[in-house]
This record gives structure tokens, sequence and C-alpha cells, in this order.
């Protein structure tokens, strides 16, 4: 330990122990429950006293109020100095998301996705591609995995506690190859119909070797057979990989519950 | 089951007792053992757990993340500013509390296992139930997080 940082944290977590107090009395049992009759009972007319003032204030509201603010454009740089820019919706939960399209689909496209996220309080990033949007360079598929990495490290900086990815397509093979390549580099990975090739990129092959969280959506078999055990998988009714953006609230619930499942 | 609740209680007490004061500080870290151990050896996991001990620990960092969150949403409500309690002895380095004060919950459970215990990565990955890339990843931004604080 010679570097001042480690000798720091040494300390300070020795001064946490120094001023720990002396550990709390056996708490013993919990105190006995209400018998579960009742409390059912209870419940259910909780349940429909909220029902009625749910209706009420939906009969009664003007318009509802938008969830979240709009996002702000960001840009941060690629690892050779190119500008990328995209979408960032702020939030406050520690889990954030990268949320990577297509080709072809800009950043506005994944917004119902990215909403329903956003509203649940957490950041999402979704940047528009090299050559793309209003990204500076010229589409190169060989970069891709590092133009995640480098929005990746942008959202980190943002103050997020941790950095879920999420790519769509060919950016989930993308997505699944910077996971392998640089395995400290993200919390967990969502797969939105990841293509199984796509060039150079082997979904498959990076799988095998990625030790994070992986949620699958409309994986192939092959994907879901490669991805690491523990692997979730979600289907989204009769959605293909066009039409899915539209189920975007049920994905977002999906992703979320993912993201903020302790510890 | 040979042995009973109390008594596992009592073995872990003392450790589970300075985890949670490096997670959230002395004045919270009795309620915070206190609510984790009634909801852990009470849920109905708790007779299958084979391993109590790990299992302590992740309620405890639960506990801790749910006390902080729900700290960090009061405190914003009253538009108080935060005094967040002390980790280290403020008055010999406040730049060093404050900036161990910053880190987020899991960050702090991973430097406590490492720095503490002497855990390896894969043994703190063990303990809370996390991969050991996540552990690296805490790690990694806790000491980028005190090493950017310090250095202004």
């Amino acid at each position: 330990m010679t570097d001042p940082v480690d000798r720091l944290l040494a300390f300070a977590m020795a001064e946490a122990v120094r001023q720990a107090p002396s550990p709390p009395p056996w708490p013993g049992e919990p105190a006995r429950r209400r018998s579960a009759p009742l409390l059912a009972a209870a419940a259910f007319a909780l349940l429909v006293a909220l029902g009625g003032l749910v209706y009420l204030v939906a009969r009664t509201a003007p318009s509802p109020e938008p969830a979240t603010a709009g996002p702000a454009v960001a840009s941060w740089p690629a690892g050779d100095g190119t500008l990328l820019r995209g979408d960032l919706y702020p939030g406050d939960e520690p889990a954030g998301i990268v949320l990577a399209g297509a080709y072809g689909a800009p950043a506005d496209e994944l917004e119902p996705i990215a909403e329903p996220l956003a509203a649940r309080g957490h950041s999402v990033l979704v940047p528009d591609l090299r050559g793309e949007g209003r990204s500076d360079g010229v589409v190169d598929v060989g970069l891709a995995p590092g133009d995640l990495g480098a929005a990746v490290a942008y959202l980190a900086s943002t103050g997020v506690d941790e950095v879920w990815l999420a790519g769509y397509l060919h950016s989930g093979a993308a997505a699944a190859e910077l996971a392998a390549a640089d395995p400290g580099l993200v919390d967990g990975l969502i797969l939105l119909y990841p293509l199984e090739r796509y060039l150079g990129l082997d979904t498959t092959a990076a799988l095998a070797v990625v030790d994070v969280p992986v949620l699958l959506v409309g994986a192939s078999p092959a994907v879901f057979r490669a991805a690491p055990p523990g692997r979730e998988h979600v289907e989204l009714g009769a959605r293909d990989s066009v039409d899915f953006v539209h189920a975007g609230d049920e994905l977002a619930e999906a992703i979320a519950t993912f993201v903020t499942r302790s510890p | 089951m040979g042995i009973s609740r109390e008594e596992t209680y009592r073995k872990h007490a003392a450790e589970l007792t300075h985890f949670a004061t490096a997670l959230v500080g002395p004045a919270s870290a009795q309620d915070v053992v206190a609510d984790a151990v009634l909801r852990a050896m009470w849920s109905r996991a708790w007779p299958s757990v084979r391993n109590p001990r790990a299992y302590l620990y992740r309620a405890v960092l639960n506990e801790a993340r749910m006390h902080h969150r729900s700290r960090t949403r009061r405190v914003a409500r009253e538009r108080r500013v935060a005094v967040p309690d002390r980790h280290v002895d403020a008055e010999a380095r406040p730049d060093v509390a404050a900036a161990v004060a910053a880190l987020s919950v899991r960050q702090r459970a991973t430097v406590f296992l490492t720095y503490w215990e002497g855990l390896t990565p894969g043994e703190v990955a063990a303990r809370l139930g996390i991969g050991e890339g996540s552990v690296r990843r805490h790690l990694a931004r806790a000491r980028a997080h005190l090493r950017e604080a310090l250095d202004d």
C-alpha cells in the first residue's frame, strides 16, 4: 500500500471502526402481525379506496403532468477525439443506463423507452452513433464497442453509482463485445433484439466470457445459451424488433426492475 | 439447525456494527444492524441460508442503502444542508472525511471489506453476493473519487 489513496482509505475505515458504537441488543422476534384475513380485508378496502381516488383524479385532471423534464443534449469525446452527442435524461437513482440504438435509428426513436426509464428516476444517456444524428465522424462498426465505452464513461462522470449498458440490434452486439473486452466497465448488460453477428462483432462469442448480469429481450436461442448463468429473458408479447418501442413502458419496467434488484 | 438465531447474532454482532458504521456512520449504525437482523433472520429464506455471515452482511448493506435513500429524500424535502455522519476524524482530515462521505453506500461497503477486513475482490464479491467485476469497479471508482477530491 504505497499509494496515498490506499493509506487514506485504510485510515478512514480504521477510524470508522474506532467510532463504532457497541452492537445493538439482540432484537428478538418481530412484533406479531395481525391475522392474515384481517390484513387482506384491510388491503382490499385500501385498494378500492385508492382506485376510486385515482379514477376521480383521472376524471378531473385536465392533463397529466409530464413525469420528467425532457432530455438535455450531451456531448463527450470518443477514444479518437471524435465528438459524440446524445440525449441525457437526468435522474437520481444510483443506476444509470446507456441506451444505444441501431444504425438509422436516431436517439429520439428510443424516447418511448428512455422516457419511462427516466420517469422511474434513472439517468439515461441515448447516444447518437458515430456518423449519425448529431454525432461527428463517419459510421465505423469496428469502433462501435469503443464508442459505447466512451458513452459509459461519460454517464459515469455525471455522478451515477452504476452504469448499465443497453444496446439494440447491432448495438447489442457492440455492447456484448465491450463488456467482454473490458470486464470492469459496466454493471450489467441489457440486449434488445441483439444481432448474433454483425460484420466483425460476435455476440455469442463475446457473451461466453462476460461475467455481469445480462437481461435479454427478444434474443435468439443461441444468444440466450451463450449468456452467463443468471441471465434473464423477456418476451414482449407479439412485438418484433421494429415495433417493440411501442411496448416502451413494459420494457422500461422490466429494465428498471432488473437494474435495481439488490444488492 | 444446531445454533439459534440469537447465538448467530451474538457471534457476528460486533463485526456487523463495524460494517454498518462504515456505511452510515456511528449515529445510525445500531438501528441499521437491528433492522437488518430482524429482516434477515425472520425472512422465509433464513432456515435455508448456507452462509449466515454473508447473508447478514448483505442484509446490512441493503438496510444501509434504504437508510441512505430515505435520508437523502428527507434532506431534500426539508431543504436542509446535508450533514452526513462523519466517518473519520473530521478535525484531523476534513477533506478525507468529506470525500469518504460522498462515496456511495456500495462503494463504502467494498472499501470497508477491502481495507479493513483485508478481503480480496473475489472474497468481497462472495460476501456481498455481487460479481467480482462490480467489486473491482466500485473500488476503482472510490479510489478515483478520493484522488480527485484530494487533488482539488
